[in-house]
């Protein structure tokens, strides 16, 4: 019940701030006017077009990317029981950047569909280097160890990115682009990246028990009868996926699956069926707020949301790394 | 007299540097022979070849090889200081400092005319300014600086940075950020005298402190306790070592932009080849990090042409994989 009502309550505010990115910027636009571009939208209407075109599209996409780097998070912190485990510090994001480079240096005119493919495969990458570290590591891996196997890996893809930006002259444009992703999302992205992510909401909830067993313990989880290495491969394309969506659509926006699955757990405990679906809307929640915040705060100048997120992720990393300081 | 395995080692890592070094000399867009650098060493005036080899490749290599000796005598430090294998001035924010301050004074200067000295300047301001801030987050009284806040308040201090930078890097020109970009991912830029003699002066200023230092050092590097027994003042002499590290640290970025990774190769080489004392392997880590900088300089410049990889480029795609490979295999 309590859960119920959580997730209710959650999924309000997410709403709310949903509708309220639709209401506010720099066109004056009306309570009555949002009613009526959602229900009888008129082509012919600029407010209705800025609405329906420009505005809902970009706060829809913030919601499936904070939720696609929240779960994505939540998923990496079961799987390493590591509580610092986040696709932006384990330098997953980076893989990305690093293929969405290569594009811009050689076909700069890719369809986006390509772009998210080319991400997926970036996330991949990363994802399998810093998996591998992990598992063939010859101790444990520490909290402390992964994040600097993150680091490694991060300044890795960025000088790779960096020689090819160098050499093709292409530097500025990508941070242009990064910075500006979220603003250009329109329906046509919207589409395309949400099929994904259904797919891969799907797959972290089919191995959603599994994860609980193992973020508790993985011989526990072991006798349990639990399938560890089709569990990794899951867990690892689910990662890839959502990771690798959210960056094509927004850049490499670090520290949202390392604060909404940490308040999740507070509120939530330990069991995955619900930590990954509330985690979820959290995530959903903070990118729609940050990004209203992001495009509000300083207007008409935007700042790019994940300076916004890095602002309130690096204080919270602090936070959870003086907390989990004695396992380090 | 008898084989000495570690000062036979330091003497072949020392010859090599040399070789690399004439060997970088001679090659690159203009071609110059041996006999025209020994015809220019005994004064036969061609001053075209003279002017290349004297006036661009020599201090870029020197440049290079400075460089790369700060950085490894830092990261050294760094490791042994924290008795973490680990350390590397980079991971503790200064590479991030020093590039926010060189954009900052790149901003605030678009359009006007500077000194030669403006960018270095910055560049050695922002390594220490975040250094010491990350210094003093991580400072408690009772305990001295902790290792391990230093690490992780580094790692999020050089997020924070990071994302500052990306509002800053959508403010500048096209050609400011183009320099920028070289800057962050460790390209030699200060190729002329004047800026090898600033690397120079901060070796001179900080290796005699480490030197008089080895023995502290190879006390601190084994265990806490045991240095305390000792009559080892451990905050203070953390704090001396400290402040070297990062004095090189920033002296380097200074001039060769930001370059990671260096500081825990070289060490960690050195370590496996002579063993943990500091009187060996100070020296060889210093010779192997000009070694490695000297040769990724040289790759990027020439393999490249003719446009030139940054040597941090290039020292990362070997640093990188080894630090993983570290990272899997040794204990914490």
């Amino acid at each position: 019940m309590r859960y119920i009502m959580i997730f209710s309550i959650s999924t309000i505010v997410l709403v709310s701030g949903i509708l309220l990115s639709l209401y506010s910027g720099a066109a004056d636009i009306t309570a009555g006017d949002i009613r009526a571009a959602l229900l009888n939208f008129d082509a012919s209407d600029n407010v209705h077009v800025i609405i329906n075109e420009i505005r809902l599209p970009r706060a829809l996409a913030a919601a499936v990317v904070g939720a696609a780097f929240s779960v994505s998070g939540a998923v990496m912190q079961a799987m390493t029981r590591n509580p610092l485990a986040e696709p932006g510090l384990l330098g997953i994001n980076s893989g990305a950047l690093f293929f969405l480079t290569i594009a811009f240096s050689f076909f700069p005119h890719l369809p986006y569909l390509y772009l998210v493919l080319l991400s997926f495969a970036g996330v991949l990458f990363s994802a399998l280097i810093v998996f591998a570290a992990v598992y063939f590591s010859k101790s444990r891996m520490t909290p402390l160890k992964l994040i600097l196997a993150g680091v490694a890996v991060t300044l890795f893809f960025s000088s790779l990115s960096a020689a090819l930006q160098v050499y093709f002259d292409v530097g500025q444009e990508i941070a242009f682009w990064s910075a500006g992703a979220i603003q250009n999302i329109d329906w046509h992205n919207l589409l395309i990246i949400t099929p994904w992510f259904i797919i891969g909401m799907i797959m972290v909830m089919l191995i959603s028990s599994n994860l609980t067993a193992i973020s508790l313990n993985e011989e526990t989880a072991i006798s349990l009868g639990i399938h560890m290495t089709r569990t990794r491969i899951i867990a690892l394309l689910a990662v890839v996926i959502s990771a690798g969506l959210a960056v094509s659509a927004v850049g490499a926006v670090a520290f949202v699956g390392l604060i909404t699955p940490h308040i999740t757990r507070k509120i939530a405990g330990s069991d995955y069926k619900v930590i990954l679906p509330l985690s979820g809307v959290l995530g959903a929640v903070l990118v729609v707020y940050s990004d209203l915040a992001a495009r509000s705060l300083f207007a008409p100048v935007e700042i790019p949301v994940a300076v916004l997120i890095a602002l309130i992720g690096v204080p919270f990393f602090l936070y959870l790394a003086g907390r989990v300081r004695h396992e380090i | 007299m008898k084989f000495n395995r570690p000062v036979f080692i330091i003497m072949t890592a020392a010859a090599l540097l040399v070789a690399v070094s004439i060997f970088s000399l001679h090659i690159g867009f203009t071609a110059i022979g041996v006999t025209d650098t020994i015809g220019v060493l005994f004064g036969e005036t061609d001053s075209m070849t003279e002017s290349i080899l004297f006036g661009i490749r020599l201090p870029r290599i020197l440049a290079a090889i400075l460089s790369g000796m700060a950085l490894a005598v830092s990261g050294m430090l760094l490791q042994s200081v924290m008795q973490n294998s680990l350390a590397d001035s980079g991971i503790m924010g200064i590479n991030s400092g020093a590039g926010l301050f060189v954009v900052l004074v790149l901003f605030l200067l678009e359009g006007f005319e500077y000194s030669l000295f403006i960018i270095p300047a910055a560049a050695f301001t922002g390594g220490l300014v975040v250094a010491v801030t990350v210094l003093f987050l991580s400072y408690r009284n009772s305990l001295g600086v902790q290792p391990i806040r230093l690490v992780l308040n580094g790692i999020a201090v050089g997020a924070g940075i990071s994302a500052l930078m990306i509002v800053l890097s959508l403010l500048i020109s096209h050609e400011t950020y183009q320099f920028v970009a070289g800057f962050l991912a460790g390209t030699i830029w200060g190729t002329s005298w004047p800026h090898v003699s600033i690397i120079a002066a901060g070796l001179i200023l900080f290796i005699p402190v480490v030197s008089s230092k080895i023995s502290v050092l190879n006390i601190l590097s084994m265990n806490t306790l045991n240095a305390i027994s000792l009559g080892v003042d451990l905050k203070k002499e953390r704090l001396i070592l400290l402040v070297c590290a990062v004095g090189l640290a920033s002296v380097s970025v200074s001039v060769s932009g930001a370059i990671a990774f260096v500081g825990l190769v070289a060490p960690h080489l050195s370590r496996r080849l002579v063993g943990v004392d500091h009187k060996f392997a100070m020296p060889l880590s210093a010779l192997s990090g000009g070694l490695l900088v000297l040769i990724a300089d040289t790759i990027g410049r020439t393999l490249f042409f003719p446009e030139a990889l940054p040597a941090g480029v290039i020292v990362a795609i070997i640093g990188a994989p080894y630090f993983i490979y570290l990272l899997m295999t040794t204990d914490s």
